[in-house]
């Protein structure tokens, strides 16, 4: 059942209900039955004994890695743990068509593998890095790394901030509850009111490339930005909304990230969780090992990060080329910043407002020109789209008149709500609504109605599920 | 969950229980809410705006209730009447002339064999015992494409708030689809949406235009601006080489009617030969045709097994009544309903009649 569905709203009501009126002690239960229950419904018995495997092998590990005399053996049974879990990836993800994955073509048939393995992995090194105890209650561990609203997409959470609150669950917080409904509501409003809505134009342009050549390719790229961005935030808010119903707190996934001044500062924005998982499980390792290199140590690391960034979201040479397009972005950066500071202070540039749109502006773009990459089928389709951004200056004007003006409106007043509320710093952050009973359910009355009146006629799978 | 270390005073376990049920409350409320401003803002528009002037006439299955029609024209883009310059001179309304009775155009463009089927479940869950369908039979629907299909059908979002039957095997998505249908079929903002869309937005921008708009107008083939050679290399690309496709459908369709008291006649429309001839060369031109016989023959004697009305539009069908190589434009809808209105009208109509001969 996808978030988005109105067979999930009954479903959180349902486990929302058991969960309150279940005597603490069995919380737990309820939410792992929960978890289970909405994994099965995939219809896909496969992912279910993929994350048995991963559970299973991740847990028994973790439990052993203690007992284990610190040096190079301990070094080499985590490998031998990281590397069963990566087995696992491997055969349900790029495995395509094998008896694992179910023999099944769809981009869905590996849904969530990529995100539990990931968080396994975490797990296994935080655990060998003895950062974190090992959990020893087996429920415990399998809610760790399956809690429903993140199982499907993230965020991908870290054992130390999870796990304790498994653990040790806070009394009912009603301005948190409160909060997590808000957030559901306005995730589901950016997913129906907004990606939905972009996504036609982008899958016309991309779904041709060759027809669309020039200013409508270049338009659609623009789209599918902000098409990606609201898609993910809204699946994000929406897994952090019912966290918090359950009194979890999920790690929040974006910060305004097309309001980055830097690519770096892009990638603490941007997916932070599966990033600073990057940043601390596989930039830092390889930096390390490369140190002899000195001033190139960083610059290569960050490369290889992003190209396993890339393999990661998919084994298209597209998605190799979107990682490594990041990867020499970043390596750049590191290698001229002491030039670039130097220009900065000469030009007294560094407290300069226009100096900084400059810079938005540019790593916006530099985003979007990855995105191409992203988007498109395959590689040369890219290439194509690339090469030809100039050989055609009209037809932008037809794309966007290509689903009739209604639905053109009808995009520009969600974006309007969506502009006015970030502009509030409102809905984004609920942390902030303190508000009175009355404001509070006018303003999800509000979004409900606006939800209805303004989603899109069809509704499309979240983009960041086939990953 | 068991607390480790220390535990929840009672107190405060009491006082979340009751707070937990106080949102579920509000939550519940805000549910009740919406449904009834949803409800009272569905009948205020419905009974106080003239909405349907703004609809889609092709489009109309998805958002019209029918009135005291009889009479139902069903099918894809070869009914939808779509090389014409005004409303009058549709399949429908030249119908509607001939027979003297109204008629409710059920057509959808682009409709696939899930859509026709599911077009009949629709109109055999709303229309009377006694009417009649009268169904569009294009040749080429019976091929597989050679691009990928949806076979779900192009409009199977659309009845998800028309239609719900639960299937052999419930799941997820029969679920989903029966939530959809219950909503649907008590709130007529949340069915409608597309019609209010399209008034509301006909308020603020230009009314919407259906007739002449584009490069949908009457025209002949023959016009020198190569749309219809267009569309006959597509046609060539999507069809050459592919098989013939199952006809369960026309007997779903057949059974869905009949069950209902709803007499289905199956019109098989003509290919325009001239233009299969004047586009490609002799041979090829002979296989195409050779394939559309073949397909002809095929369905004509399925529907004979099926022991249904049809109507054989045949050969004699004028080229210059054709927008392209099978639709039918203002001359050729005349022709359609002409042919309709005499077998109906017809004394001594037997089944598997053919309104001529070869």
């Amino acid at each position: 059942m996808s978030l988005s569905s109105l067979v999930f709203v009954a479903f959180v009501v349902v486990v929302y209900l058991a969960f309150r009126l279940s005597p603490t002690r069995w919380q737990g239960a309820v939410l792992l039955v929960a978890s289970a229950v909405f994994y099965a419904s995939w219809e896909a018995p496969h992912l279910l004994l993929a994350f048995g495997l991963v559970t299973l092998w991740s847990y028994g590990w973790a439990c052993r890695l203690p007992l284990v005399a610190a040096g190079r053996a301990k070094g080499g049974w985590l490998a031998v743990a990281i590397a069963g879990n990566l087995a696992v990836l491997g055969a349900f993800k790029y495995l395509p068509g094998t008896a694992l994955g179910a023999g099944s073509k769809s981009p869905l048939a590996s849904i969530g593998v990529s995100y539990f393995v990931v968080q396994a992995v975490a797990y296994l090194v935080d655990v060998y890095l003895e950062m974190i105890k090992p959990e020893r209650h087996l429920g415990r561990f399998v809610l760790f790394l399956g809690f429903f609203p993140k199982l499907l997409q993230g965020p991908i959470e870290r054992a130390s901030s999870l796990l304790p609150q498994l653990r040790d669950p806070k009394p009912l917080d009603r301005q948190e509850v409160r909060a997590g409904l808000l957030l559901f509501l306005w995730g589901l409003f950016q997913k129906l009111a907004i990606a939905d809505r972009l996504a036609p134009y982008v899958d016309l342009v991309y779904g041709d490339v060759q027809a669309h050549a020039g200013l409508p390719a270049m338009v659609a790229t623009y789209l599918y930005a902000f098409q990606l961005y609201f898609d993910f935030a809204g699946y994000t808010d929406m897994a952090i909304g019912v966290g918090m119903l359950f009194g979890i707190r999920l790690t929040p996934n974006f910060k305004a990230p097309y309001l980055s001044p830097s690519i770096a500062d892009f990638w603490r924005r941007w997916h932070i969780s599966f990033s600073s998982f990057l940043l601390d499980y596989l930039f830092r390792p390889v930096q390390l090992s490369l140190r002899s290199l000195r001033v190139f140590a960083s610059p290569i690391a960050l490369f290889v990060t992003f190209l396993v960034s890339g393999l990661w979201h998919g084994t298209g040479l597209q998605f190799l080329a979107w990682g490594a397009l990041h990867g020499l972005y970043l390596a750049a950066a590191v290698l001229t910043e002491p030039a670039r500071r130097r220009l900065r202070k000469r030009l007294r540039l560094d407290t300069r407002t226009t100096y900084r749109a400059f810079r938005i502006l540019v790593t916006f773009h530099l985003v979007c020109l990855a995105w191409v990459f992203f988007r498109s089928k395959d590689l040369p389709s890219a290439w194509f789209v690339l090469s030809h951004l100039g050989s055609e200056t009209r037809g932008a004007l037809q794309l966007l008149l290509s689903q009739g003006v209604s639905h053109l409106l009808l995009t520009v007043i969600a974006l309007g709500i969506a502009g006015a509320a970030w502009a509030r710093r409102e809905l984004p952050r609920p942390a902030a609504w303190r508000a009175p009973g009355w404001a509070y359910w006018a303003t999800c009355y509000s979004l409900v109605l606006a939800i209805l009146m303004l989603a899109a006629e069809r509704t499309a799978a979240f983009v960041y599920l086939q990953f | 969950m068991a607390r480790d270390g220390h535990s929840i005073p009672q107190k405060a376990l009491v006082s979340d229980r009751a707070s937990a049920l106080a949102f579920l409350w509000g939550c519940l409320a805000l549910a009740a809410a919406v449904y009834l401003t949803l409800l009272a803002a569905g009948a205020l528009f419905r009974g106080a705006t003239a909405w349907r002037e703004t609809g889609n006439p092709r489009e109309r299955l998805l958002w019209a209730e029918r009135g005291v029609e009889k009479v139902v024209v069903l099918g894809d883009s070869a009914f939808s009447s779509y090389y014409v310059d005004r409303e009058d001179q549709t399949l429908w309304r030249q119908l509607e002339a001939r027979l003297g009775a109204p008629v409710f155009p059920a057509v959808l463009d682009g409709g696939g064999p899930s859509d026709f089927v599911r077009s009949a479940q629709t109109v055999a869950a709303s229309f009377p015992a006694g009417s009649t369908a009268f169904i569009d039979v294009l040749p080429s629907r019976f091929l597989w494409t050679n691009a990928p299909e949806n076979l779900e059908g192009n409009w199977s979002d659309a009845f998800e708030y028309r239609l719900h039957r639960w299937g052999s095997r419930i799941c997820v998505e029969e679920v989903e689809r029966w939530m959809r249908y219950q909503l649907g079929r008590w709130l007529f903002l949340y069915r409608n949406n597309l019609a209010v869309r399209q008034y509301l937005m006909s308020r603020v921008s230009r009314p919407p235009r259906y007739f002449q708009a584009d490069r949908w107008f009457d025209r002949a083939w023959t016009l020198d601006d190569g749309f219809a050679r267009a569309r006959y290399s597509t046609f060539k690309r999507m069809f050459d080489g592919s098989r013939l496709r199952s006809f369960a459908w026309l007997d779903e369709m057949t059974a869905t009617l009949r069950d209902r008291g709803i007499r289905p006649i199956f019109v098989i429309l003509p290919v325009n030969q001239a233009l299969v001839q004047a586009y490609d060369t002799p041979e090829e031109a002979r296989r195409v045709s050779e394939a559309f016989r073949v397909v002809h023959d095929a369905v004509r004697h399925h529907l004979e097994q099926l022991d249904a009305e049809l109507i054989d539009i045949d050969a004699q069908f004028p080229s210059e009544c054709f927008a392209d190589m099978v639709h039918p434009n203002a001359c050729g809808d005349k022709l359609i309903a002409a042919q309709i209105a005499e077998f109906v009208q017809r004394p001594d109509r037997s089944r598997g009649s053919r309104a001529s001969r070869r």
